[in-house]
This record gives structure tokens, C-alpha cells and sequence, in this order.
């Protein structure tokens, strides 16, 4: 087509545009005099101005902000708009601008929101949206911001409402640390308005925490209600919710599975999107949360929320409550919210007050353990008798909540099949510290160990089979010597002595009753595996009779690891196939009679450990392989879950007999602290010791004042903790992903700053050595530098932190004073990690990255340049020894050895020549600066005791 | 560069795509004039996004918005008929045909100008970039729509 031809034919286009449109084809064919050609290029292409208004009318990555194409931001200040004169803008929502206005001719402020082009231009949708904004005019209710009317002038379509003043929840949500005070009411008031709202047949269909408000008197107030319904663009499709018809602009985090998948949307989204948001309000997290939007909504269809993420003390029923509003299957989900009010009246008549726990609304975040007494909480339990009767199964509470985690060895090698003594008081386990595998034995609070084995052959190493146990009357130890097929069973008192032997050839895993140890269940580990009852001492054996035996124990099927129940009145196993480990958990009776399965795991089962009549725990992979984790069985409801979260892998389970104390073997990636002195000559790996904190992880140590803190975990993501004293606690938790990088800590050890993800962005969270009065420092920082070291460092007299990080003027190397001044730009340009010396004269940090490696800056803290002696290091990874006169630190791979910089003397030094044993990350050196205390990561494997309270 | 018309646009490139402004080191860079910048951010802007749309492999079926993202809270908006690579590919088509109405589409599309702004880049008037981007969209959804014409 020539230039010509195309002007030709747009002149055309217009021309016909211009004309209405019955009389487009007579102009056309007038115009075109002939030229069919032409004439069908110029109606190809007005076929498409129908499509035309809709099309591209939003720009491709619209943020929450371009109102229209067609005005700068904010240019109605000033204007009129009907009876509203437009006095400011508020800022910018998912539809449009929202601006202040004031209404003269009732005297009262108003906000209103902007509508975007595509609601002026397209008349059908535009008297929708009236219809919508109408009917929700009509609710009126005091937590649910009003709907005034709709106001157009000068092409300028607005919607007004109410005007709320406070910060919407997102922001409390944002600049809390910590769960938010005054959850209960909050969640509460959002109830009571959703609950109006569904009796008048309202969605709201886009709830979360950036549409509700909250006034300066604490009261709620939900925005934008319905309106998602009133935007979308076509009738006749099936009602979608705003998430899926088009345009889109907002986060996928609320969405409900439903809406995820494109079905209709209904009350249940809503209560779908408040459980996300009490679920956001109690933890400071997203209940669900991906990278992307697809990661996001992968999630919500297919994962549980974190619920170990919900404060300790939280009661039973606020849990129960979560879990019924956020069932994937609507059909399962709470049906109606006013549930939730009357769960919320009875939590008050039984704990009054407890509602209004933590002032409204500007206390800070209290420490999470004194959030609900304990006490109170089991009156809660108790008084529940009447929910539990009239809703149906949900999953049961964890049996771990609230238990104490400690390690039990902490050595290197491999430790596996942990049992512990019916009175809970001894551990036996298999451990390879001395070579081989052999039986080692302790009593609990001793820290004393004995080899069983260390004479006899080595033992068989089970890997699904239970291949040692504690006797009933705890007196001895059963164990599996020797090889299949002539694999027997030997006791061996727990003093040690001559083992003898017990049972038959082929007879395994013995198990004694719990509730008397008079009784004995054990398989034979023949083709089949059946069962067989005896008295304590293994004599009067008979077969536990199985009708249709020949079904449960043909050939290929497998048997194992029977257990008594806690009451006597079962026999637990494990029973399915063999050759591709598809096994669940059966129960029989002693007596006899048709096994009943208890679970559909379909995949490998070991160890069965009952706690109490109800519940079993046992460890167990997936079906697509992974783990193996750890599970607990309600064994009433037939429900299963898993108990722990995080990437630990269980491979043993063993309950004492009153189920308060639980051993398990954990084979997870470690990390662990360990400490090397600083020698005349190079330390050496016989040299490096453990350092004992009492946590089973431990990793980023930093020491303050007489405090150790650094990064942990209790079978979840990492938070900080502190040792003081020989008393570890965990001070706070992040409210984003786990802490990944060191905690700065103030010379004295009485503050603590954090780094904190929020948005893409990371900022520094400072804090009391206690976790409490945490605020967030410098937001305009976006901080940068070598994570894994730690970004940031005080001054020694606690008044400045530095930081490297980048702000609004570009990157550069900052001084924050604490008492919330501006910062103070020390270096401009990339540099990172600084540390201030004790004297606090010089600031070291790290230039720009060239070949993996930094050279060492220094300033001084009035921005003078220093200059040191030309060391390149890891990023990051150089601490100052406490007097001053030099830095330790790493230099870059292969080596992972320390170095040591003098400073005065200008020369270097090495201080160790380790082997490479294993990843390190972070170190730091003693107040007296004899050790430096670093920590490792590491395959390894460990045995674990689980105190449970109650 | 400054005028709250500019921050505007910064804004809306800023917040999708920090990264890569950060490459760009837009502070260092020598405008010849906001007409440049504009057009620059706009390019940059589509190139961006297409290449996220195509490495993400989603294409548009039916109705329903493509779902492309920078971070977690954006969802990308896209009416009916959207695929961020036809439409880049139909774009690039449409260029060879009449460059500045492809220039308007990129700049108000992807580049989320005013048509104020663009007419100031391109140095035509608002009713010029009015009728180019009118034509450019029947030009658009015709070649998406794969219906024969003179052009093709």
C-alpha cells in the first residue's frame, strides 16, 4: 500500500467515523466510486470500531495510579465537580485518583474517587454501574464506608463517599512488627459489616487489608465495597468478581480458590478474604504469598497458610476458626460470617476483655508469649462443648504447639531410629560417632552416653523396620543383631551385661502395652508378616486372628512396626504394599477382626508413637517422595496433618508413655556455631569446637553487651533469638520470609536492629534486646550489601547506625542517627557492609563487587576518606577485634579460613588453616577477643527431644 | 527533566521496572529533550513487557486478562484480545505501514502517555495523536484478528 492509498483510506475512515452509523455504507460506497478494493480495506477496518473503545484503553502495566490516559496526576485540585469543590489529592486507588473534597451544600467532607475513561465513554456500562452504586447506597451500617452518589461534570465522572480519615489496615499491618494489637476487634467490626452486607446480597469480592480503614477512635470502616461488580465490563458473562473480568489492577494474595480457577463468585469469597486478612492481622504475613501472581495462586489452590506462623497463645477456637474460612472447597468453608460473631461472643463471655487485648491503636507489638495466658486459654478449649457438636470436622490442633524443642546430641555423623523409655526418662539410638553404627543410651538431663554395642557385631541398620526398643518396664533394650535371614532379637539390661535372647527367628519390632507392659505385639518377618500377641516375657504367643487373612497377608503386602494404643484397646500398624512403599496406618483390635485403615497417605511409613488415645504421630514421606515428615493422626476423625513445617526431615518418632515427651531424629541441612581461638600460629581443626547454644539450630551469631543473639528456627522459617544468661529465647520473628542475615547489635547489647523485606525493599527494624518496641529506621533506605553478613553496624555509643544502601539521590554508604533525624550520606556510590570500630573513629565497608571479591574502604564517621592496607575479602566478611587494632576476616574462595588485618602495623596475618568441612557463613568474635564464633551449615542429622506442656 | 508531567510517567516505568531503571542510570544519561526520554522509556517500556510476556509463554485465549508481573502486587491489565506478543508483533507490522502511529501506540500503551505528552514528544497536535491512535486501533485489532487486508 502506497503512502497515498493510506492516507486515502484513513481520510476515509474518518470521514465515515464522523457520520452516524446507517449512513456509513451509503457515504462509503459514494466516496469510493468504484474502487471496490478501497471500499473493503476501509470497512475491514471499520468492522473494528466496536471493539475499538475497550481496546488498549488501559496502558499494559497500569499501575494502582494512572487514573486516565488523559490527565496528569492530581490536576482537578482546584475544580469543581457539582456541589463538590475538589480541595486535594489522597492519594490513588485500584480505580483512580480519590481526592478531598468539600460538599457545600451540606457542609461536610467528602472523597471522591475518579472514574477511569472506560466508565464515561461506554454507556452500558456506565448505567450498570449506576444500578450498582445504588443498590449500595442502600447499606448503611457503621462499618462500611458510604456510598453518597455519583457526581459528572465537564467529562469528569466521580464516584463520592465517604470520607474516612486513618491509616488503612495494609499501613498498621505494614508498620507493625509483630501481630497487630487489637486483632479480635478489628476482625471483629469487619464481621459485623460483611455480615450486612451478605443480608442485602452484597459481595464485597475484594476485600483485604488496603480497603479497610481504620479512624483515629479505632472504628473500621470497609471501602470500596461491591464495587468490583460494578466495574466489570460485561453483563451477559458470568458474574466473575473483579479478579478475573478485565481490567485488573491489584494483588492476587486475597483471591479465593474459586476465584482462581474463574467460577462465580459468592459470600463465601468474602469469608475466604477475611480469613486471609485475620490471618494477615495475627501474624504480620500474607496467608498466601508467591513471587509472582502465578506462585500466588499456585498457593492459595494447592498450600496450607504457615499456621505455625500464628502466635503461640493463640486460642484453639480463633484457630478452628481460621482453618473453616480458609477450606479451599467453598463447600466446605464457614458458610455464613455471622459465625464468626457468635464464635467472638463466646471467646468474650468466657475471657472477657480479651478482645481488646494491646491498647487501639497505636501500641506496640507486645512479645508473643504474653499475648493470652495459658490457663486462659484451656477455659476457652473447655467451654467450646457446643461449636464442636454442631460444625463439622476440621483438622485437629497441632500436638506440637507450644512444645519445647532441644537438641540432644549435637554430634557429627549420622544419628537415626531414636526411642525413648516408656517413663520418658532414657533415649536409645543409633549413632555411627565411633565408625560404625552402634547403640548408644542416655538419660535424659545427664548428657552422659553409653555405647551398647560397642562388643557386639554391628548393629542391623533398619530403615523401616524398628530394630531396638525399650521393654515395657523400661529396664531393658530390645535390639536386632545380625543379618537376614537369621536376624534375632537379644535384651540387654540398661546397665549393660550379657544380652540373651528373645523371641523367635523372624519375630520383630516388639511392642509392649503402654497401659500395664503386660502384653506384647509383635509381626513375624515372614512372607505376610502376621501378627502375634504374648505376655511380657514373649512366652504364650498366638496369632492375632484376621478374617480373609490370606487378603491382608498375601504375598507382596507388608506388615510392620505394631504399637498399642495408649489405652490398650488397639493395635496401630502399618500395612500396605511393599515393592513401592504404598503403606497407610491400620488399627486392629488384640482380639481380632477386620484391620481398618486409618490413613490415605499411600506412601513410606515408619514409627508409630500414639501420645494419647486419640492421637498418633508417625513419620512418613509423600507421595511424590518428599521428605520424610512428621504427622499426627487424629485417630477419631481419621485426620491427618502434617505437624511441622520447614525443610526438617524426620526420620524417627518415639513417644514416652503419658505422650508428654517426644524424641525425634532430624536429618535436615544444620547450621550450627562453633568457635576457633585466635592462636599465635594458625588454629587447626583440632582446635575448633562446638559452641553450645541451647537451640537445635543456630546460625549469624552476634554478640552485645552480655548477650549472644543470632538466627533460629523451631521446625519453621528463622527468627531471631538471644541467649543470656544460658537461657535462649526467641525475641521476634519476622513478619515477612524468615530473617536470612545477622542482627546488628548496639555495643551495650540493649537494642537490636533487624533487617526487614517489605515490598521488594529491605529496612532496618530496631528494637529492644527483648524483641519489644520495635519501630522501622530510615524507610527511605533501601538497604543493599552482602546479606549474609550483616548491612548494618552501631556506632559504639549507640547513637548511629550505618548502613550501605541506596536512597531517592542514588547508592552510598549512610550514618542514621537513632533520634529519627535524617540520614547522613557518608560515601556516595556503591559501598556496603560497614563496621564501626570500638573506638569509634573508622567505618570499614566493602566498594563495588569486581571478580567476587571487595576491597576493605574506610571513612571516618564525618565523611573523610581513610585509607587502609590493600586486603580484598568475601563481601561483607570482616568484623573488628574488640580493642580496635585490626579486622578478622575472610578472604575470598577457595580457603574458608580467617585472616587477620593490622591495622597499625599494616600487614596480615592468617589465623586458621582449616579443612573445608562444610559451608561457612557469618562469624563474629567475642567481647574478649579470645574466639571467633562462627557458623556452619552442614548435612547432619540429630536427635531431638520435644517437651509437650499441659 | 522535570514538571510533575514527567514524574507521572516516571512514576508508572519506575514503579514496573526499578531494576531496570537502575541499569539505565537514567540520571546519567543526556536527554536531548523530554521528546527523547519519552520515547526511549516508551520503547523500553514495550521491550520489557513483551519479552516478560513471551518468556512467560502466556498467551491470551478467550476473555480474561493476562497475567504478567513484576512483583507480587501487580497484575497487568489486559482487555479483551490482548497478547502482549501478537500485539508487539502487529505493532512492529503496523510500523512498516505508518511509523508514527505506531510511535503513539507505543508511547500511550506501553508508555502510559497523556495524549498531551504524546503530541509534545512527537511535535503534532492533540487532534493529530487523537486520529493516529483511533486509526492505529483498527489497524491493531484488524491484523490481530487475522483479517486479510491490502497490507498483509
Amino acid at each position: 500500500m502506497t503512502p497515498d492509498r493510506w492516507r486515502q483510506v484513513e481520510d476515509l475512515c474518518h470521514a465515515a467515523l464522523a457520520r452516524a452509523a446507517g449512513e456509513r455504507a451509503a457515504f462509503l460506497a459514494k466516496a469510493c466510486a468504484g474502487d471496490d478494493a478501497l471500499q473493503r480495506e476501509v470497512e475491514s477496518l471499520l468492522a473494528q470500531e466496536s471493539s475499538a473503545a475497550g481496546f488498549m484503553s488501559v496502558p499494559a502495566a497500569a499501575v494502582a495510579g494512572s487514573a486516565g490516559l488523559d490527565h496528569a496526576k492530581g490536576t482537578l485540585v482546584g475544580r469543581r465537580l457539582g456541589p463538590y469543590a475538589i480541595r486535594s489529592l489522597l492519594g490513588v486507588g485500584g480505580m483512580g485518583e480519590v481526592y478531598r473534597a468539600y460538599d457545600h451544600t451540606l457542609g461536610r467532607e467528602v472523597a471522591i474517587k475518579v472514574l477511569p475513561p472506560a466508565f464515561t465513554t461506554d454507556p452500558e456500562r456506565r448505567a450498570r454501574f449506576e444500578r450498582e452504586a445504588r443498590m449500595l447506597a442502600t447499606l448503611n451500617h457503621p462499618h462500611i464506608g458510604a456510598i453518597y452518589g455519583v457526581e459528572e461534570a465537564d467529562g469528569v465522572r466521580g464516584l463520592v463517599l465517604e470520607l474516612v480519615e486513618g491509616e488503612t489496615l495494609a499501613e498498621r499491618i505494614a508498620r507493625t512488627v509483630g501481630p497487630v494489637a487489637g486483632a479480635l476487634t478489628i476482625a471483629r467490626q469487619i464481621a459485623d459489616a460483611l455480615e450486612a452486607a451478605h443480608e442485602k446480597g452484597i459481595v464485597h469480592r475484594d476485600l483485604k487489608p488496603a480497603n479497610i480503614k481504620i479512624t483515629p477512635d479505632g472504628a473500621v470502616k470497609i471501602l470500596d465495597f461491591g464495587l468490583a461488580k460494578a466495574a466489570s465490563t460485561d453483563s451477559s458473562r458470568r458474574d466473575l468478581g473483579e479478579s478475573r473480568v478485565g481490567a485488573i489492577l491489584g494483588t492476587a494474595a486475597y483471591m479465593s480458590p474459586e476465584q482462581a480457577r474463574g467460577h462465580s463468585v459468592d459470600k463465601r469469597t468474602d469469608i475466604w478474604a477475611f480469613g486471609c486478612v485475620f490471618y494477615e492481622m495475627l501474624t504480620g504475613r500474607l496467608a498466601f504469598a508467591g513471587d509472582t501472581v502465578s506462585d500466588t495462586i499456585a498457593k492459595i489452590l494447592e498450600r496450607e497458610p504457615d499456621w505455625s506462623a500464628l502466635p503461640a497463645a493463640t486460642p484453639a477456637p480463633i484457630r478452628r476458626l481460621l482453618l473453616h474460612c480458609l477450606a479451599k472447597d467453598p463447600k466446605q468453608r464457614l458458610r455464613d460470617i455471622g459465625d464468626v460473631r457468635i464464635e467472638f461472643d463466646t471467646i468474650d463471655k468466657a475471657l472477657p476483655g480479651l478482645s481488646d487485648v494491646g491498647a487501639m491503636p497505636s501500641a506496640s507489638a507486645r512479645s508473643l508469649t504474653t499475648w493470652l495466658p495459658w490457663a486462659a486459654v484451656a477455659a476457652v478449649a473447655a467451654g467450646f462443648g457446643i461449636w464442636e457438636a454442631t460444625r463439622p470436622p476440621t483438622v485437629p490442633e497441632n500436638p506440637l504447639a507450644n512444645a519445647q524443642f532441644s537438641r540432644f546430641t549435637d554430634w557429627e555423623g549420622t544419628e537415626a531410629g531414636a526411642e525413648i523409655s516408656p517413663d520418658g526418662r532414657f533415649v536409645a539410638f543409633l549413632a555411627d560417632r565411633d565408625g560404625e553404627f552402634d547403640l548408644w543410651l542416655s538419660q535424659v538431663g545427664t548428657g552422659r552416653f553409653v555405647n551398647l554395642t560397642s562388643d557386639i557385631p554391628p548393629l542391623v541398620q533398619g530403615s523401616i523396620l524398628r530394630t531396638f526398643g525399650f521393654t515395657g518396664d523400661g529396664a531393658e533394650i530390645w535390639m536386632s543383631t545380625g543379618r537376614e535371614p537369621e536376624r534375632k532379637q537379644q535384651l540387654v539390661p540398661l546397665t549393660g551385661g550379657t544380652p540373651r535372647p528373645f523371641l523367635g527367628d523372624g519375630d520383630s519390632a516388639p511392642s509392649w502395652s503402654s497401659d500395664d507392659g503386660a502384653r506384647l505385639v509383635y509381626f513375624n518377618n515372614s512372607p505376610g508378616d502376621r501378627l502375634f500377641l504374648a505376655d511380657r516375657s514373649g512366652a504364650d504367643a498366638t496369632e492375632i486372628p484376621v478374617p480373609a487373612k490370606e487378603e491382608f497377608f498375601k504375598s507382596g503386602m507388608h506388615t510392620h512396626n505394631p504399637v498399642w494404643s495408649a489405652d490398650g484397646e488397639w493395635i496401630y500398624l502399618v500395612h500396605g504394599l511393599d515393592p513401592t512403599a504404598d503403606m497407610d496406618v491400620w488399627r486392629v483390635r488384640p482380639s481380632g477382626g477386620s484391620p481398618e485403615r486409618l490413613t490415605q497417605q499411600n506412601a513410606a511409613i515408619d514409627f508409630l508413637a500414639p501420645l494419647n488415645p486419640r492421637t498418633l504421630l508417625y513419620v512418613a514421606r509423600t507421595k511424590d517422595r518428599s521428605g520424610p515428615w512428621l504427622w499426627a493422626l487424629d485417630v477419631e476423625r481419621k485426620v491427618t496433618q502434617r505437624v511441622t513445617s520447614g525443610l526438617d526431615g524426620f526420620t524417627s518418632v518415639s513417644a514416652s508413655r503419658d505422650g508428654r515427651r517426644v524424641v525425634v531424629t532430624m536429618a535436615n541441612p544444620t547450621s550450627s556455631l562453633w568457635r576457633v581461638p585466635l592462636l599465635d600460629r594458625p588454629a587447626e581443626d583440632r582446635d575448633v569446637h562446638p559452641y553450645s547454644v541451647p537451640t537445635v539450630r543456630a546460625l549469624a551469631p552476634r554478640f552485645g553487651g552480655t548477650s549472644l543473639f543470632y538466627l533460629s528456627a523451631r521446625g519453621t522459617g528463622d527468627g531471631l533469638w538471644r541467649v543470656q544468661d544460658g537461657e535462649a529465647s526467641e525475641i521476634w520473628k519476622g513478619a515477612d520470609a524468615a530473617l536470612s542475615e545477622p542482627p546488628a547489635v548496639s555495643r551495650d547489647g540493649r537494642r537490636v536492629a533487624v533487617v526487614v523485606r517489605q515490598e521488594g525493599k529491605r529496612h532496618l527494624a530496631i528494637m529492644s534486646a527483648d524483641g519489644t518496641n520495635s519501630r522501622t529506621l530510615a524507610a527511605a533506605i533501601d538497604i543493599q550489601g552482602a546479606a549474609s553478613q550483616g548491612s548494618a553496624d552501631w556506632s559504639p555509643d549507640g547513637d548511629w547506625i550505618a548502613v550501605g544502601g541506596r536512597n531517592a539521590q542514588g547508592p552510598g554508604l549512610f550514618k542514621i542517627p537513632l533520634d529519627g533525624g535524617p540520614p547522613v550520606r557518608l560515601v556516595a556510590g556503591q559501598a556496603n557492609n560497614p563496621v564501626w570500630s570500638p573506638d569509634g573513629k573508622l567505618i570499614v565497608y566493602s566498594g563495588p563487587q569486581t571478580s567476587g571479591q571487595v576491597a576493605l574502604l574506610g571513612v571516618r564517621p564525618d565523611g573523610v576518606a581513610v585509607k587502609l592496607p590493600p586486603v580484598r575479602v568475601r563481601g561483607g566478611a570482616y568484623r573488628f577485634l574488640p580493642n580496635g587494632t585490626g579486622l578478622v576476616y575472610v578472604p575470598t574462595n577457595p580457603s574458608l579460613d580467617f585472616w587477620l588485618v593490622d591495622l597499625e602495623k599494616k600487614i596480615t596475618r592468617q589465623l586458621t588453616r582449616l579443612s573445608n568441612q562444610g559451608k561457612l557463613n557469618t562469624f563474629d568474635i567475642t567481647r574478649d577477643g579470645s574466639e571467633i564464633v562462627f557458623d556452619r551449615s552442614r548435612e547432619n542429622s540429630d536427635i531431638v527431644l520435644i517437651d509437650r506442656p499441659e | 527533566m522535570k514538571g510533575e508531567r514527567v514524574g507521572h510517567t516516571l512514576q508508572a516505568t519506575a514503579l514496573v521496572n526499578e531494576a531496570y531503571l537502575r541499569l539505565i542510570e537514567v540520571q546519567q544519561v543526556r536527554w536531548q529533550n523530554r521528546a527523547h526520554f519519552f520515547a526511549m522509556a516508551a520503547r523500553l517500556m514495550r521491550r520489557i513487557l513483551v519479552d516478560a510476556a513471551r518468556s512467560r509463554g502466556y498467551q491470551k485465549r478467550g476473555g480474561g486478562a493476562s497475567v504478567l508481573s513484576f512483583d507480587e502486587a501487580l497484575v497487568v491489565s489486559s482487555e479483551p484480545g490482548h497478547d502482549l506478543v501478537a500485539l508487539d508483533e502487529a505493532l512492529t507490522a503496523l510500523s512498516a505501514v505508518d511509523s508514527r502511529k505506531s510511535q503513539v501506540v507505543e508511547m500511550r500503551f506501553f508508555g502510559g502517555l497523556s495524549v498531551d505528552e504524546t503530541a509534545e514528544a512527537l511535535h503534532v497536535s492533540r487532534d493529530t495523536v487523537k486520529r493516529d491512535w483511533k486509526m492505529a486501533k483498527l489497524w491493531l485489532l484488524r491484523e490481530l484478528r487475522g483479517v486479510e487486508h491490502d497490507d498483509a
